[in-house]
């Protein structure tokens, strides 16, 4: 049990948390903007592709078995994170609207892969069972407003307060993975959590650093396929809205950006978001675990298998 | 005169069905049988093998039963109870049975509601995708009475590889219009040939797994 736990959360976070740290925390890293800029991204998606490695092996592309889609989404996520972060980083002008249409380009690419699987002599298939192209075309939206919609927040706020709120949404779904008892889902999310709560660690002591619009991109990408795949390809018994509801609860930073929020202190905005996020995600778990018999019931078979 | 008459008529009557009693009952006698018997014999033995009949499984009594080693320590229990299919078997056992059998998998019984779903989840037979266990078998070498080795196709999580399982038949019962037949399959598979590899590597879960099948069919006439 403790060697699946090392194998599938310890070291991943340590691999893609590690690299956050170096980057942001040695001087020398720190320098280059851009390396900072798209270290968060990159830190997130080795860290979730090596746990699913570690549970499942190397993901296939195409991909035979749908769960792959999982570990591809981690590779997706590193991709959007290096070219995310060449859109332009956070507190220099941004070239409009280059941000804008990679956002675009980048919810059509997450709603048209299949078909690009297609195109490349594969079969089409959705991403989960049961998922149609009104699933696909969902998926690349979510990924284009949230990115859209969280990019004024990567703006305006560098430093911990990112990283915390998306530890603290990670940190939710994965109990929620583990109600749907899906083990892969539950170790990856815990392992988002872990390299975010790192990150924040590190943004705290590394002179705030931003995770980047790359950072950002690869963090929507995760939000939004592993809880679309929780949500098409388990049994859990629990409403489907719970897995949207943790997964969107970043966005509730948006209109804490408004003007008047900004005259409370620096420690008051950061409890004040940190305490709305996990009242969504927290709303969210509890839901999850209610309906699935209770939060003893969580782990009633003696462990992860 | 009429009267008399018909008294002789009845006793007449009486005493002939005595009689056909009589003989009734010797036909039944053990040492009748015996000799009938003995006499049947030389055609039963150059009689030709029981044509093979078709029997539709049952599904109140079949059902899959399989164990799998947890964490290197003990050996857990689960069962498929959805069994269907059909068996072509011939009474007498001279040849061996064909299966095409056919369980779903989320019919997975463990005894813990969390534990079904996880079994039937992504992380193993990913239920949504591949929704059933499929058997057909392609060959039978006896092994003794009523016993074989048989071999055939096993289809699960979206994988075929061929198997072989030992299989008895546990009976034939019914009458000359209802019959029932009962099988016992035992094989043991592993798992990751089949593509389900969580926590192989690790020894989370055992790779193998034993499964034992109790088969009852209705003839279908």
């Amino acid at each position: 049990m403790i060697k699946t736990v090392i194998l599938s959360m310890f070291l991943p976070i340590l691999a893609g948390g590690g690299l956050v740290a170096l980057c942001w925390l040695l001087p020398p890293l720190r320098k280059w903007k851009w390396l900072s800029g798209v270290t968060y991204g990159l830190g997130l998606a080795v860290g979730v592709f090596a746990s699913f490695a570690a549970e499942n092996g190397i993901p296939e592309f195409p991909p035979t078995e749908r769960r792959q889609w999982l570990g591809l989404a981690a590779v997706l996520a590193a991709v959007f994170a290096i070219f995310g972060s060449a859109t332009g980083q956070p507190g220099k002008e941004r070239s409009w609207p280059s941000t804008e249409l990679f956002a675009v380009l980048a919810g059509a690419v997450v709603a048209c892969l299949p078909f690009l699987v297609q195109w490349g002599g594969g079969e089409l298939r959705p991403y989960f069972s049961g998922a149609g192209p009104a699933d696909q075309i969902a998926m690349g939206l979510a990924v284009t407003v949230g990115f859209l919609a969280l990019d004024r927040v990567v703006e305006s706020r560098p430093g911990a307060t990112l990283p915390l709120v998306l530890f603290i949404t990670f940190a939710g779904l994965a109990p929620i993975a583990d109600a749907a008892s899906w083990i892969t889902l539950t170790f990856m999310f815990a392992v988002a959590a872990g390299i975010s709560l790192i990150a924040a660690i590190a943004a705290r002591f590394g002179g705030a650093p931003s995770i980047g619009r790359g950072g950002l991109l690869a963090a929507v990408v995760i939000l939004v396929f592993l809880p679309a795949a929780g949500y098409r390809q388990t049994y859990g018994e629990f409403p489907w809205w719970t897995w949207g509801l943790a997964a969107a609860a970043p966005l509730i930073l948006l209109p804490l950006e408004h003007p008047w929020f900004g005259k409370l202190p620096a420690w008051g905005g950061l409890v004040l978001r940190l305490v709305l996020v996990a009242a969504i995600v927290g709303t969210a778990v509890m839901v999850a675990l209610q309906a699935s018999g209770g939060v003893d019931a969580a782990n009633d078979y003696g462990g992860f298998n | 005169m009429f009267q008399r008459r018909s008294r002789i008529a009845r006793g007449l009557l009486a005493v002939s069905l005595l009689g056909s009693v009589g003989v009734a009952a010797g036909l039944s006698s053990p040492a009748l049988n015996e000799a009938s018997a003995t006499s049947a014999n030389p055609a039963t033995t150059t009689a030709p093998a029981a044509a093979p009949l078709t029997f539709k499984l049952d599904p109140v009594h079949c059902m899959a039963l399989f164990r799998i080693h947890h964490v290197g320590a003990g050996r857990f229990w689960g069962m498929f109870d959805d069994v269907s299919g059909t068996v072509v078997y011939p009474e007498d056992g001279s040849t061996a049975p064909t299966f095409d059998v056919t369980v779903k998998v989320e019919s997975v019984h463990t005894g813990t509601e969390k534990l079904n779903r996880t079994i039937i989840g992504p992380q193993f037979f990913d239920a949504k995708e591949f929704d059933s266990i499929r058997f057909v078998s392609t060959g039978g070498k006896s092994t003794g009475d009523k016993t074989w080795e048989m071999t055939g196709d096993l289809t699960m999580h979206g994988v075929t590889k061929p198997i072989t399982a030992m299989v008895e038949c546990t009976g034939v019962a019914g009458n000359p219009v209802q019959k029932k037949v009962g099988f016992e399959a035992i094989f043991t598979v592993k798992r990751s040939e089949f593509g389900m590899n969580w926590g192989v590597k690790n020894k989370a879960l055992g790779d193998d797994v034993r499964m034992v099948v109790g088969l009852e069919g209705d003839w279908v006439r």
